[in-house]
């Protein structure tokens, strides 16, 4: 499982998906900077209360909003190929017929690709805690427990997307890949307009697209921690928004996610053991 | 020893496609050549022997150990017909991780890395990305990377599928390499010079079944061709010789004879003497093992036998 390891991780090393990512998260950082100055310009000026206690918080949630969009992408669009775009250059029936199970094979893939993914999620959550903090003074909490929930995030979605790998074609998984996601951060919004309207049906719906790939819930919980401000008392406010969270996803879901991820886990070893290369 | 063994070896895809009851036993040391038209089979079973599909039914042996199990996959080194490497990486890198996969130790793998790189002749391109590399290139790396863990056994589907007439010279010259250094070879091609030219044993694959197997002369010694060059040809040889021999035909410079064995040439000449007539060439033309190919896969091989072992 070593070699498979190492091999993981050069690839995406190498490959042209991490450069380009580092340019367009350099680009974005920039443009998030940007904003924070002016954010911090405006609340220097306003005299406006309510201004001045939102508006740098709601800015620090599509901060980590944005990032966490840039990591999911990177980890789908990383791992799409993962066990599919090898069946389809016939890479894998190399390494594949070498004396190592079909197992170490995804697990050393796998390993590989989250140990990027996490130094990536904790380097770019640590960079906006650091603009928000140098730009505008804001501090969030939590940071290590922060850092550790939104670091979960790709790495279920690069499980989940390995799976699909293990049984759809690379285009179709990352076409499929995407969908979910996105019906991952619409399961987010409604949750949070439902709990604005206090909709029962939306809370629902929110619930079960939340059950079905809890991507988006992650991202709900990391923000719940970050802006865990006791001492503002218009907390409440700050959380308001597509980019807040009005009903932050309980512990229980954090358990629900490590028996989801260890279940993505399993099912592509299973699968992919079984398959005819 | 025996390298390969099957026994009704099955495996059959939702579509029908797949090769049906093989079964087989090939000897270590040898070159075994396997030859089919294309979608004959040749790539499923080769896949089947090598761990990479789940045999429907029947069971098969490497080196005695059951197929897919870890000694089993630990003795052959394989070449698929079809592949694209990784192109981020350079040539020296994929051996090293091949290496590293088919457990050659550390202290082996540089010196175990520059014989294979020697004897494909891709020494001093190892430091190249592999998406530099051309089609030709790529498959001689793939021989390399089935060579690289030194195994007793080796797969080749297809080797000289990407490779110009050179380099088809080379694989060949290398597959007689492993040869003389002991290994067995197992050559699946749709090329039948190639199999002629390097393989011990031959067998035919036709819609997923086996048509024949055994040395390429006993293929070739199925029927043999004969040009009867004589001073006159008198109806009453004519005759003669049709009787004989299974086709008769005139051409330029005589006649033309299909013999079924070659026992039968003896009694050309003993026709054309009792007819009184002047033989000055009686020349067998053993047939090309296409011709036997084409006529066992026209034939469906159901008349033909099984097994041609001498």
């Amino acid at each position: 499982m070593g070699a498979i390891f190492q091999i993981s991780l050069k690839e995406m090393v190498r490959r042209r998906t991490l450069a380009i990512t580092l340019g367009m998260t350099l680009l974005y950082l920039v443009a998030y900077t940007l904003t924070l100055r002016y954010a911090a310009a405006a609340v220097a000026r306003t005299t406006n209360p309510l201004m001045r206690a939102v508006l740098v918080p709601q800015i620090a949630t599509a901060g980590l909003y944005f990032a966490e969009q840039i990591l999911a992408f990177f980890a789908i669009a990383s791992t799409m190929g993962a066990l599919a775009g090898e069946r389809e250059s016939g890479v894998m029936q190399v390494i594949a017929t070498a004396p190592v199970r079909r197992g170490e094979i995804v697990l050393g893939k796998l390993l590989g690709y989250w140990t990027v993914l996490a130094a990536y999620a904790v380097a770019l959550c640590l960079g906006v805690f650091a603009l928000l903090r140098t730009q505008t003074g804001f501090a969030l909490a939590n940071l290590w427990p922060t850092l550790a929930v939104f670091t979960l995030q790709p790495l279920l979605l690069a499980a989940l997307t390995m799976l699909g790998s293990a049984v759809l074609p690379t285009i179709p998984n990352a076409v499929v890949m995407f969908s979910l996601y996105a019906i991952s951060l619409l399961g987010g919004v409604l949750e949070q307009i439902a709990g604005f309207t206090r909709s029962a049906t939306l809370s629902a719906i929110g619930i079960v697209t939340s059950l079905l790939i809890p991507a988006d819930s992650l991202y709900r919980k990391s923000v719940s921690l970050a802006l865990a401000v006791r001492d503002n008392p218009l907390a409440g406010l700050v959380m308001i928004g597509p980019f807040g969270a009005q009903a932050p996803p309980s512990i229980w879901m954090l358990v629900y996610v490590g028996f989801y991820l260890a279940a993505c886990v399993f099912l592509t070893v299973w699968l992919f053991s079984r398959q005819d290369l | 020893m025996i390298a390969v063994e099957t026994q009704v070896l099955t495996k059959l895809y939702r579509n029908g496609g797949g090769c049906r009851e093989v079964t087989l036993s090939l000897e270590a040391g040898r070159i075994f050549g396997l030859l089919g038209p294309n979608g004959a089979g040749k790539s499923t079973l080769v896949k089947t022997l090598v761990g990479l599909v789940r045999p429907t039914s029947g069971a098969g042996r490497l080196f005695g150990h059951p197929l897919r199990s870890p000694e089993a996959q630990r003795s052959f080194g394989f070449l698929p017909e079809l592949f694209r490497y990784q192109d981020w990486m350079t040539g020296r890198e994929l051996l090293d991780f091949h290496g590293h996969l088919r457990r050659v130790p550390p202290r082996d793998l540089r010196r175990r890395r520059e014989e294979v790189l020697a004897l494909v002749g891709l020494i001093g391109r190892e430091n190249q990305r592999l998406g530099s590399y051309s089609k030709g290139m790529q498959q001689r790396l793939g021989l390399a990377v089935a060579l690289i863990g030194d195994p007793p056994l080796l797969f080749l589907d297809e080797p000289t599928s990407a490779l110009d007439p050179v380099g088809r010279r080379e694989v060949r010259e290398v597959i007689r390499n492993l040869r003389a250094a002991g290994k067995t070879v197992f050559l699946n091609s749709h090329l039948l010079s190639e199999v002629e030219l390097v393989c011990d044993r031959v067998a035919v694959i036709h819609q997923g079944r086996m048509l024949a197997e055994g040395p390429p002369q006993a293929l070739r010694k199925r029927e043999v061709e004969v040009e009867l060059v004589a001073d006159q040809y008198p109806e009453a040889l004519l005759s003669g010789l049709r009787r004989l021999a299974r086709q008769v035909e005139r051409t330029d410079q005589g006649l033309r004879l299909v013999l079924s064995e070659r026992a039968d040439i003896p009694e050309v000449a003993r026709l054309a003497v009792g007819e009184g007539v002047s033989v000055y060439a009686l020349t067998p033309r053993p047939p090309a093992l296409e011709d036997v190919f084409l006529e066992l896969v026209k034939g469906g091989g159901a008349d033909n036998g099984g097994d041609l072992s001498d």
